[in-house]
């Protein structure tokens, strides 16, 4: 079957390359046509599946009380007042066009803030905006003296030396709110940044704003890293066709990918094939994997070509030793892409079904356009590229006699470095803490950290309370009272800036009614007076208790904003919370139930999905690797070799991220993908010319096999580095990508070489 | 043709205006006084219903009306005294049997809700004629009239009302239907009445309220209506408000 596949295909294309090349390109052309119906979706919490328990309750929390990540701008000048009618003009004009906004739900601010206060004048509870327009001396003054007299409601509102207002922006209750918004909030400030610092921050601001400002940047940095692959392939093959050639195939297989993603969601509606966050690695694996084929077919149609000086001759030679070996990598990359359908992430499901398309399309041009195009080209046989072996290729040669001399100590030493790199494992941070995820000078990270030093912080912790005791169950004192210990705790916890409850609501109307009397800042003893406040409070237009208490009165929500900490605290933080909770609260009042969640929890949670996803895909890719190479190879002992280095690898990458502090986030942890993709490309290579060798029954296998796959190898991993450019990213964990994608390559071609080389070297009489 | 264009010429000419209708609505025959036993039955956007009972007694076509709390059982007790002033601020306050005080509302927040329901303060406050333009939008073949009004210089939460009246007998007009839009013009509100006939008055029995941008609503039923009962003025006062009338 192969064997006639082989045949058609590498037949057609050597004797009638001009149709071949028309065909494959007008497919190709039509898939990629496909790539108009991509359909972007950067809201983060649409990958995570339904059933995460934070994510459940924090999706209900936001049906029942709308959102409750918010938003934040701080508008102000260092070292001026913000108290003075133009400023606070300008607060007001602000919150207003925010307010207007289809995606806002409701503006906080200086001037939307509601007072809740006496009238002296008749003695009636006044429940009104804080400032209210015409803004004159009079009003500011009593504002000052209201939010002195209220510093916690002031802490939200003002920084605490009164030189930046804090605009607190909820989010409509609708689907993509937090991209939007994000982009919406720019276009309204843009015409006050003139005249005032600006700064943006909030975990909604984040969510928003990071998938555009992650794909921005990829999409910059990968068009520097094609430029620097070309580069690297130029020097390497020193043939400008040849690259040409290479980029063609690595675009030809990249369009046909996209297209058929957004083919399939056109026809199917289907969200998996939605392009999210996580598909943002999608061209990086794509272009690693294209690259490779085109790579191993040009360097070995030269190797072929300086033999035997005949082009088609060189070309069916090439073709008919690279047509296995390239096969059996797209099929086993393709199938561990796959395993991503067993992944709980939704988009993960999608991404596999495009990138094992892509891997497959790459080797269908890989071994039909390319041969083709190689054709139809004319090849000089004098050229330095072709009648010459380059540096590397000569390297190779040494390199191949090296293992060959001494292929004990070559494993030995491989194997001394995989089990140093275990140790590094253990050392491995999970951490999304979005401030630290940007280089200084980056939007985000600056804004984060003004509002963390200065403001109400960047992230929150929401906690739902809810009675067992049913309808209104939650007013009572008792539980009031509760509630209101478990809010002080929160309150004296370190990144505690501050906390929203109903009981904010029923101590400041408790105070108010009692002649404004400070004592009476509290919980009342009796239900009835609560239900009088909250009945009272109730009758006003302004008010609005549907986001901290449910419409039965028996749930409510406790929100506790806070300063940006590592998701390294948050088990810990939980952990705490529910000790002070149980020991304090459950064990005395069995009818309170607490659950804690927030954006920042369920992102937490989602890290570790994608680090489960990534493990259990690592397993199952490495096993669909070993099977089909078992059944290709019709040897275990094959099989089981094949994965040999993948495995190093996989360790020697994680080990290294461990050792060297480097965080594990959704985004490195997509380069297991990119190693298995890559390295099992390496492996079989090496592998099929072992054993073609071998079969012949030459001497000097290991020498020949290096001879004529190192050189490939090295080049693709090389041309594969030029990802490298990520390192320049500002977003760190992207950097990282870049670093690691360096090392990755290294890693799996010198394990290739060397772990696998001498393993086979040292076994190759019981290879069968 | 000649004959039908006199018969339109004459029918204008004779029609009333938006102003005469308004009055004619207004002077509607009316008990002194009403007590009533009430059911208000709030439904939220999620179709949750909370269902209050309130017992009311109001004179001079409401201008003075006191409303105590029964049901649900935590509100019984809260009770509310509104009397409105020709040329000054309306008189409302509230009493709150948890803490032994009354609680005066301003006239300016009429805008706020009427005990957490959909009706404002505003809704519950009759209209004065000179406040407002009027204007008979258009009549229809089942002889109801729109009427649209106005408010001139008065601060309302309303831009406009328009208002479906219908003659049910001769020259007394009752409302059945009104729309309230917003400042924006956006519509606010749908009110939908039901009036019977007791004793010779024509009496409201039941009002739905749709806030049509809350999509929430609001079904005030009345319930035990006595009409005539003799109430002084003297006993629409704030100490009147503590003790729950039997």
């Amino acid at each position: 079957m192969i064997n006639y596949l082989n045949k058609l295909l590498i037949t057609k294309s050597v004797n009638s390359p001009l149709p071949v090349l028309i065909v494959s390109l007008l497919v190709t052309f039509f898939i990629t046509y496909g790539s108009i119906y991509v359909t972007q979706d950067d809201d983060m919490t649409n990958l995570l599946p339904d059933d995460i328990g934070s994510k459940k309750v924090f999706e209900e929390i936001q049906d029942d009380y709308g959102i409750t990540e918010y938003m934040y701008v701080a508008i102000g000048n260092e070292g001026k007042n913000i108290f003075n009618t133009k400023d606070l003009n300008v607060i007001s004009d602000l919150s207003n066009k925010l307010s207007e906004l289809n995606t806002v739900d409701e503006v906080i601010s200086l001037t939307t803030l509601d007072k809740i206060s006496l009238d002296p004048a008749d003695s009636s509870i006044v429940i009104d905006s804080l400032i209210t327009s015409p803004i004159n001396d009079s009003k500011i003054l009593s504002a000052i003296n209201y939010l002195n007299e209220n510093k916690i409601i002031k802490s939200r509102v003002v920084s605490s030396s009164n030189e930046f207002a804090n605009i607190i922006v909820i989010p409509e209750n609708i689907d993509g709110v937090y991209v939007d918004l994000s982009k919406d909030i720019h276009k309204i400030t843009d015409i006050y940044e003139k005249n005032y610092s600006l700064f943006y921050g909030g975990q909604a601001y984040v969510t928003g704003a990071v998938p555009e400002m992650v794909q921005k940047e990829v999409k910059i940095l990968l068009f520097f890293g094609l430029i620097l692959m070309g580069f690297i392939l130029f020097i390497n093959l020193r043939n400008i066709k040849a690259v040409i050639l290479i980029l063609f195939t690595i675009f030809t297989s990249l369009g046909a990918m996209f297209g058929f993603m957004g083919w399939i969601y056109h026809l199917t509606n289907y969200k998996e094939f939605y392009f999210t966050m996580m598909n943002t690695s999608m061209p990086i694996v794509m272009l690693t994997i294209a690259n490779s084929d085109g790579v191993h077919v040009l360097s070995r149609f030269f190797k072929e070509f300086r033999k035997c000086k005949n082009k088609k001759q060189a070309i069916l030679n090439a073709m008919n030793s690279l047509f296995l070996p390239i096969f059996l990598t797209s099929i086993t990359t393709s199938a561990a892409f796959l395993m991503l359908l067993f992944s709980p992430i939704v988009s993960l499901t999608g991404y596999g079904i495009t990138i094992a398309f892509g891997i497959m399309w790459a080797w269908l041009l890989s071994n039909t356009m390319l041969p083709a195009l190689i054709m139809l080209l004319s090849w000089d046989p004098n050229s330095k590229a072709i009648s010459k072996p380059s540096f590397v290729e000569k390297t190779m040669k040494i390199f191949g006699t090296l293992v060959t001399k001494s292929p004990k100590r070559v494993l030995f030493s491989g194997i001394f470095i995989t089990l140093f790199a275990i140790g590094g494992i253990f050392l491995i941070k999970v951490e999304v803490q979005y401030n630290k995820m940007f280089r200084e000078g980056n939007i985000i990270r600056d804004s984060a950290e003004f509002l963390d030093e200065y403001l109400m912080g960047n992230v929150n912790v929401i906690l739902r309370v809810t009675s067992e005791s049913g309808y209104d169950g939650l007013k009572n004192p008792k539980n009031l009272k509760d509630i209101q210990k478990v809010q002080n705790y929160l309150d004296n916890m370190k990144n505690v800036t501050s906390t929203i409850s109903v009981n904010d609501v029923v101590k400041q109307l408790h105070k108010t009614i009692m002649d404004d009397n400070h004592d009476y800042y509290t919980i009342p003893d009796s239900a009835q007076q609560i239900n009088n406040l909250l009945f009272l409070y109730e009758m006003n237009e302004e008010s609005d208790l549907s986001s901290l208490v449910n419409y039965d009165g028996n749930q409510g929500i406790l929100t506790g904003l806070m300063k940006t900490f590592s998701t390294i605290e948050v088990p810990g933080l939980i952990q705490d919370m529910n000790n002070y909770i149980e020991q304090n609260i459950t064990s005395n009042n069995n009818d309170l139930k607490f659950e804690i969640t927030g954006m920042m929890i369920f992102i937490v949670d989602f890290m570790w999905l994608v680090i489960k996803s990534s493990i259990q895909g690592i397993v199952l890719s490495l096993l669909v690797i070993l099977t089909i190479s078992s059944l290709f190879f019709r040897s275990w002992r094959y099989g089981l070799m094949s994965i040999i280095p993948l495995f190093s690898a996989i360790i020697l990458n994680f080990g290294l991220m461990g050792w060297f502090g480097i965080e594990l986030t959704h985004l490195t942890a997509i380069l297991s993908s990119i190693i298995l993709g890559v390295g099992v490309d390496f492996t079989i290579h090496y592998i099929t010319e072992f054993k073609r060798i071998k079969d012949d029954k030459k001497n000097n296998i290991s020498t020949e096999t290096i001879d004529n796959v190192g050189f490939p190898i090295i080049l693709d991993a090389t041309s594969n580095m030029a990802f490298g450019s990520l390192l320049l990213s500002t977003i760190i964990p992207l950097a990282h990508v870049g670093g690691l994608m360096v090392f990755a390559m290294l890693s799996t071609s010198i394990g290739a070489l060397t772990l696998l080389a001498s393993a086979l070297e040292i076994y190759k009489n019981k290879m069968k | 043709m000649k004959i039908l264009v006199i018969v339109i010429f004459l029918k204008n000419l004779f029609a009333m205006n938006g102003l005469e209708l308004a009055k004619l609505l207004d002077e509607r025959p009316k008990p002194n006084d009403i007590k009533s036993v009430n059911t208000m039955i709030l439904t939220n956007k999620d179709n949750k219903k909370k269902t209050l009972e309130l017992i009311s007694i109001s004179k001079d076509d409401s201008k003075k009306q006191m409303i105590w709390f029964l049901k649900p059982r935590k509100d019984k007790g809260i009770s509310f005294l509104k009397i409105e002033k020709d040329n000054e601020d309306d008189f409302m306050t509230m009493w709150l049997p948890g803490f032994s005080r009354f609680r005066r509302i301003k006239s300016s927040q009429k805008s706020d809700s009427f005990m957490g329901s959909d009706l404002s303060f505003e809704d519950l406050t009759n209209r004065t004629i000179e406040d407002y333009n009027y204007n008979i939008i258009k009549t229809n073949e089942d002889g109801f009239y729109f009427l649209e009004s106005i408010p001139k210089e008065i601060e309302s939460e309303y831009s406009k009302h328009i208002t479906k009246i219908k003659e049910v007998e001769d020259g007394i007009f009752i409302v059945y239907e009104e729309d309230s839009f917003d400042k924006e013009n956006n519509l606010l509100k749908n009110k939908v009445f039901n009036f019977e006939k007791i004793e010779s008055y024509y009496v409201m029995t039941e009002l739905l309220v749709k806030n049509m941008q809350k999509k929430s609503s609001t079904l005030l039923t009345l319930n035990e209506i006595k009409l005539n009962n003799e109430f002084e003025d003297s006993k629409f006062i704030q100490r009147s408000l503590k003790l729950i009338p039997k």
